[in-house]
């Protein structure tokens, strides 16, 4: 590890104005279980380092007005705690839940994982099949976009537009109405705890009084830069009956998908264009028995 | 879809290899607050190699646990102690502890002796007491015995090795006994198989291991768990890679070579088995590697009857899970 200046800021202001001033070789540090790997490994070597963890502003979890609001600074460990999200938003419960280990989830922040963008990012994964929005906040202002739009980086360098002086300050996405959707998530790793996802399954799927799918949305992490989409499986489903079966035959879709877009890796491609159908598999159940349609036996 | 299978594992390992010399030693001895100084070679790296030099002692001199002291592998004092490999360190450790303990007890039995007026060899020591086997009214305490000791001018010390009987083998086709006892083992564990996933839950393991006498009952069970963890993650997730063309190791570190976490373990019923004695210290065997050794076979055999297919290499990884499944779906469909 380099030598850096360390700065604790106590408030958004001070810090904004702290990335502004060193904005050449700036690192901020929230939980810091990247970033301390990569310092360690002198894969970064910042001149300076500003601490977040003062910034309790930044921590929190609202429900106003329809629309979840998550503080950049909220822990994995406080979001899988939030008995509202356990309730309403299944997929960040279950994505945060198991991230890393409780020593992982107790330190790391939903802030970081979004910004720091991984490929295997569980919290990133949920939160863009919420369509989730971000809060970017420097000494310029403040901007608003889709996480979709965030992710517009330029691959391994640079992951997402966050600029040198900007703060990812908050992630909000709309409140799920439980009486007709149902999101879910599962988790593919080598163990059952502290291991990366192979591949993090989420969905978010929408139904009328009928049981007619009116939006579907599916992301999976770890399967390429950034977390999947799969339109085409979406489009299937939106507008029929939602059903296990119908569910089912979006499966060969999703490996034709993601046979294209791994087969430059071919020791791993058999296995994740198999694997995401069965990821899928068990998050359709999911769904299915949370609006009480159907009852998956495995 | 989950299927659940079970598998059974057996296995038979050699202790105390009798084809090449690999003696240990220890130093002992007896101070007047009935205190004892036990000086080893064995590395303990954890296994609990010192609990049963201390163990050994206290049951030979007839002493308690809490007052033996173990000095261990510090190479400035310690006797030889060969490596800690091979399931040996109770076994020929253990034996050597014995041997200089009895050492030290010449002088203690000369001195009991004279003091209770008899026999040398009717003497029982035995909870810090020494009494007559044939008159249980003759007795001493430890300590009053120590102040005899003290009182003559004598010392309690012993040195002591074992090494098995060595037999050699027949360099024409190394025929011959390998080993002075061997250890048993079997292993039952049941796994659920994912087949779309290819992940595998270990639900549950039993696993009953002879051991001869338990020296420390606690530290067998841990033993066989640790086994159990080793041995599973053999099978289903611990692979060392090496990069063909470099020969480095490409997952040096333990966040890429995978072992298992508690979360990962199954439910495991370890038990141990006593049988006759045979040459091992009070008949005590060795357990390390045999602890692992049968979970390897039984996790294999449980996952192939998960699936009904046979898996002939470790590891056996997700990836090969689905392809198994499939090729296996892809066979039925042609016939």
């Amino acid at each position: 590890m380099r030598p850096f200046d360390f700065y604790a800021p106590a408030t958004v202001v001070e810090a904004l104005e702290l990335m502004h001033q060193h904005k050449e070789n700036v690192a901020v540090i929230a939980g810091g279980t990247d970033l301390v790997l990569e310092l360690n490994e002198r894969k970064a070597n910042p001149a300076v380092v500003i601490d977040l963890k003062k910034l309790k502003e930044l921590d929190y979890i609202r429900v106003e007005e329809g629309v979840v609001r998550i503080g950049a600074l909220t822990t994995h460990a406080a979001i899988a705690a939030d008995r509202q999200i356990e309730k309403y938003v299944r997929v960040l419960h279950e994505a945060c839940r198991q991230v890393g280990s409780p020593q992982i989830r107790n330190l790391g922040t939903i802030g970081g994982n979004l910004a720091q963008s991984s490929v295997a990012g569980d919290g990133l994964a949920a939160c863009v099949t919420l369509d989730a929005d971000v809060t970017l906040r420097s000494v310029r202002g403040e901007r608003r976009m889709k996480l979709d739009e965030f992710l517009a980086g330029e691959g391994a360098t640079r992951r997402n537009i966050l600029a040198a002086d900007e703060l990812l300050t908050e992630v909000s996405f709309a409140l799920p109405d439980i009486r007709h959707t149902a999101t879910a998530f599962y988790k593919l790793a080598k163990r059952k705890s502290l291991a990366i996802s192979v591949i993090g399954g989420g969905m978010v799927a929408t139904v009328d009084d009928n049981g007619i799918c009116t939006y579907a949305r599916m992301r999976a992490g770890a399967l390429g830069r950034y977390p999947m989409p799969f339109p085409t499986c979406e489009a299937h489903l939106v507008g029929k009956k939602l059903t296990y079966a119908t569910m089912l035959e979006t499966l060969p879709i999703m490996h034709d998908q993601v046979l294209e877009a791994n087969k430059s890796r071919p020791w791993s491609v058999f296995y994740k264009k198999e694997s995401v159908q069965g990821v899928f598999k068990k998050v359709f159940a999911d769904v299915l028995h949370q609006l009480g349609l159907e009852e998956v036996q495995e | 879809m989950k299927r659940r299978g079970t598998g059974v594992g057996c296995m038979f390992y050699g202790i105390g290899n009798t084809g090449l010399p690999n003696p240990a030693a220890a130093f002992v001895e007896v101070l007047p607050d009935t205190s004892v100084n036990v000086i080893v070679g064995a590395a303990d790296i954890g296994q609990g190699s010192s609990t049963m030099a201390a163990a050994v002692a206290a049951e030979t001199l007839g002493l308690a646990i809490e007052n033996i002291h173990v000095t261990w592998a510090d190479t400035q004092v310690a006797p030889e102690g060969g490596a800690t490999s091979a399931s040996r360190q109770t076994f020929i450790t253990g034996n050597a502890v014995k041997n200089a303990c009895t050492q030290a007890m010449g002088e203690l039995r000369r001195t009991a002796a004279e003091k209770l007026e008899v026999p040398e060899e009717d003497l029982v020591f035995r909870n810090r007491e020494i009494y007559s086997s044939k008159d249980e009214t003759k007795r001493m305490t430890y300590p009053e015995l120590m102040g005899a000791m003290s009182y003559r001018g004598r010392l309690a010390v012993g040195a002591g090795y074992y090494n098995p009987k060595t037999t050699y083998l027949n360099p024409a086709d190394m025929s011959g006994v390998p080993y002075e006892v061997y250890s048993y083992a079997t292993c039952i564990l049941e796994v659920e198989v994912d087949t779309d996933t290819g992940e595998v839950t270990l639900l549950k393991c039993v696993s009953a291991h002879d051991v001869g006498t338990p020296i420390n009952p606690k530290m067998v069970e841990g033993q066989i768990e640790g086994g159990t963890a080793m041995g599973t993650g053999f099978v289903i997730s611990e692979k060392i890679d090496v990069d063909p063309k470099t020969l480095a190791i490409k997952n040096p570190t333990l966040s890429k070579y995978i072992i298992g976490t508690n979360m990962d373990m199954p439910e495991i019923y370890p038990i141990a088995v006593s049988s006759e004695g045979e040459a091992g210290p009070f008949g005590a065997k060795g357990l390390g590697e045999p602890a692992l050794i049968p979970s390897i076979p039984a996790t294999m055999a449980a996952i192939g009857n998960a699936l009904g297919v046979t898996f002939t290499k470790t590891p056996i990884f997700p990836a090969d899970i689905v392809k198994a499944w499939k090729d296996k779906q892809a066979a039925e469909n042609q016939g």
